[in-house]
């Protein structure tokens, strides 16, 4: 049976293979138990298939059910309450879902392959029921591509012959999409103060500024991380790889946000991969002249391979094993200044560390890629105020209340004595 | 691959003589018939003038000639609605009028489950030998020549699988009453 800890080993490696990925995401997901016995497998597919009958006969009202509730179905509109406004809101929702499948189209696939799989169908069922299970979030577009991914590793489960003894396609899908899902629906609401933008957000500004300090400045002038963020967060970075590629990705990952029963790992997680990608890109990014240039880049599918993301994103993780997690930010440890040092060498360990070398353990900041040489105290304190001065940036187009327009003149007080202070 | 089957609804009515014998279809009648609820709508005749009307409601309108239309649609239709072979006639054409009789001659020459006709001003949901018979009677009230007394009514069909709701709405004062009976096949 799968060992949790080998298939983790191979997904951050080489990516799992077509005909083990279903099984492998069902591990990684906690679908199945991680004890790997054979008798509490099957019992834990039979019981989630139990549940998805339930939920499916709740959660998709059709007419013969609709017409055993009392009422019938047009006195509503003379004000009369009734089970077939449920019905109506989800044969609504289940045409407005039917259009994004209608339009899906995946990199690397033909056009009409998911309208010839067999899992068509189910497509439409799963969307409906899980959207409205969860009236909290319901049905955003794009939701339709993370359930693709799923339906992608199915069909190839099915193709290899590899599926559970007693295959239900449509209660397993919706139990990997559920489970995707669990982790992932919150970064699908909208607005300005969406959890997902703020990711996004710390990802471009804050994280890259750890390790990329230039790359990070160069962006945080060019570009607001949600433009092309939000896609690569939502869609778990399928759009910019083409098939099967975007399925290794997946299988990374969901192998690095195996969580300690923190909520917050898979977003976390999110956030490394994102970084990685920012990295890899990095050349790219900083031969572009400006806005424009640096968006063809990040919102086109990439070149790169997916492997490249991945071992930078296992490397960012490996960096990050000996730390204590503050707030959401990589801290390794931090000196007493308040600068975060790695306590082991990111892209070779070369030289070029700190004057000031106090961290914990002795070993020197890592270089980064690009700015090998360059870092220096100076171009530390700068760095940290080009940060402050990029959030500042965000922040004062939201205060509007002189008790926040006074909180952020003194951070630009802090950033501006940063500035004197490098020079 | 074919999906779920979630049923359909079908609106059944006829025979409102506008302008000629009613003004105008009873307004808590309008109010129900707004587009987006039902997949098809059946009219037995007589209503020419709702017809573009009747296209908002449902992409699918069937409608046959009644005495009075001219010869504008044709005499007689059969449509398939889920496992039902469904066919409509006026019925000014089947004598005697309304006879159940007359009326199995029909069913059987369309060869069809349900056949529904209007012309009586008289709403009905029957079986007969093993058949249905749907008149949605005169959804205006208009007065017929057979009796004066109309009460002004439509048939909503809930089709789903083998199995069909019939819900018969009528106004009667001021007052839309329904009810509500099933049949299977």
């Amino acid at each position: 049976m799968l060992d949790l800890k080998k298939v983790c080993e191979r997904a951050l490696q080489e990516g799992v293979g077509p005909g083990e990925r279903a099984w492998a995401w069902r591990l990684l997901l906690g679908v199945i138990p991680a004890s790997g016995e054979a008798g509490a497998v099957e019992a834990s597919l039979k019981a989630s298939r139990l549940r998805y009958e339930k939920l499916r006969r709740e959660h998709l009202p059709d007419i013969s059910s609709s017409c055993e509730e009392a009422g019938d179905p047009l006195t509503m509109a003379l004000g009369a309450e009734s089970g077939w406004s449920r019905f109506y809101a989800s044969a609504d929702l289940r045409a407005e879902i039917q259009k994004d499948l209608d339009r899906l189209v995946i990199s690397g696939l033909p056009e009409d392959h998911f309208s010839r799989s067999s899992f068509w169908a189910s497509m439409l069922t799963v969307l409906t029921v899980w959207s409205t299970a969860h009236p909290d979030i319901g049905y955003r577009q794009g939701m339709h591509e993370i359930l693709a991914l799923v339906v992608l590793a199915l069909e190839d489960e099915i193709a290899y012959g590899c599926g559970p003894a007693e295959g239900d396609d449509e209660a397993d899908c919706f139990s990997l999409f559920e489970a995707i899902m669990v982790r992932h629906a919150d970064h699908f609401h909208a607005g300005p103060e969406a959890p997902v933008v703020a990711a996004c957000r710390t990802a471009q500004a804050e994280l890259l500024e750890l390790y990329e300090p230039r790359l990070a400045r160069r962006l945080n002038d060019y570009v607001e991380p949600q433009i092309y963020g939000l896609r690569w967060a939502r869609l778990l970075f399928s759009r910019e790889f083409e098939a099967p590629a975007s399925l290794t990705l997946c299988d990374a990952l969901f192998a690095a946000a195996v969580g300690d029963g923190d909520p917050l790992a898979f977003r976390r997680t999110l956030q490394i991969f994102f970084v990685a990608l920012l990295l890899v890109c990095a050349p790219r990014l900083m031969a572009a002249t400006d806005e424009m240039e640096c968006l063809s880049v990040l919102m086109r599918p990439q070149q790169c391979s997916v492997l490249d993301v991945v071992s930078l994103a296992r490397r960012l993780i490996e960096a990050q094993s000996q730390t204590r997690l503050a707030n959401d930010t990589i801290v390794a440890s931090v000196d007493d200044r308040g600068l975060p040092h790695f306590t082991t060498p990111l892209f070779g360990g070369e030289g070029g560390g700190n004057a000031d070398d106090d961290s914990a353990n002795g070993s020197p900041r890592a270089p980064a890629v690009i700015s090998a040489n360059d870092d220096d105290d100076d171009d530390d304190d700068e760095a940290l105020a080009n940060g402050l001065d990029s959030a500042l940036g965000v922040l004062s187009k939201y205060a509007n209340t002189p008790e926040a327009v006074a909180a952020l003149d003194k951070i630009k007080f802090v950033a501006d004595r940063l500035r004197v202070a490098s020079v | 691959m074919a999906g779920k089957d979630f049923g359909e609804l079908v609106l059944v009515l006829g025979d409102a003589h506008i302008p000629h014998r009613a003004a105008f279809i009873p307004e808590k009648f309008q109010r129900m018939l707004v587009p987006n609820k039902m997949q098809h709508v059946i009219c037995t005749g007589n209503s020419k003038d709702q017809y573009e009307g009747l296209r908002t409601l449902a992409p699918n309108v069937h409608m046959v000639s009644g005495d009075l239309d001219e010869g504008s649609f044709p005499e007689s239709k059969v449509v398939q609605i889920g496992q039902f072979r469904i066919g409509v006639m006026h019925g000014h054409q089947i004598a005697p009028w309304g006879d159940p009789h007359s009326l199995g001659m029909f069913q059987r020459r369309l060869d069809v489950d349900i056949l529904i006709t209007g012309h009586t001003h008289k709403n009905e949901v029957n079986e007969f030998d093993g058949k249905w018979f749907i008149n949605p009677g005169s959804i205006t009230g208009a007065y017929s020549s057979l009796h004066a007394d109309v009460t002004p009514s439509f048939i909503l069909l809930a089709i789903q699988g083998n199995k069909v709701v019939t819900y018969v709405y009528q106004l009667l004062g001021d007052t839309v009453d329904v009810s509500k009976s099933e049949f299977q096949k």
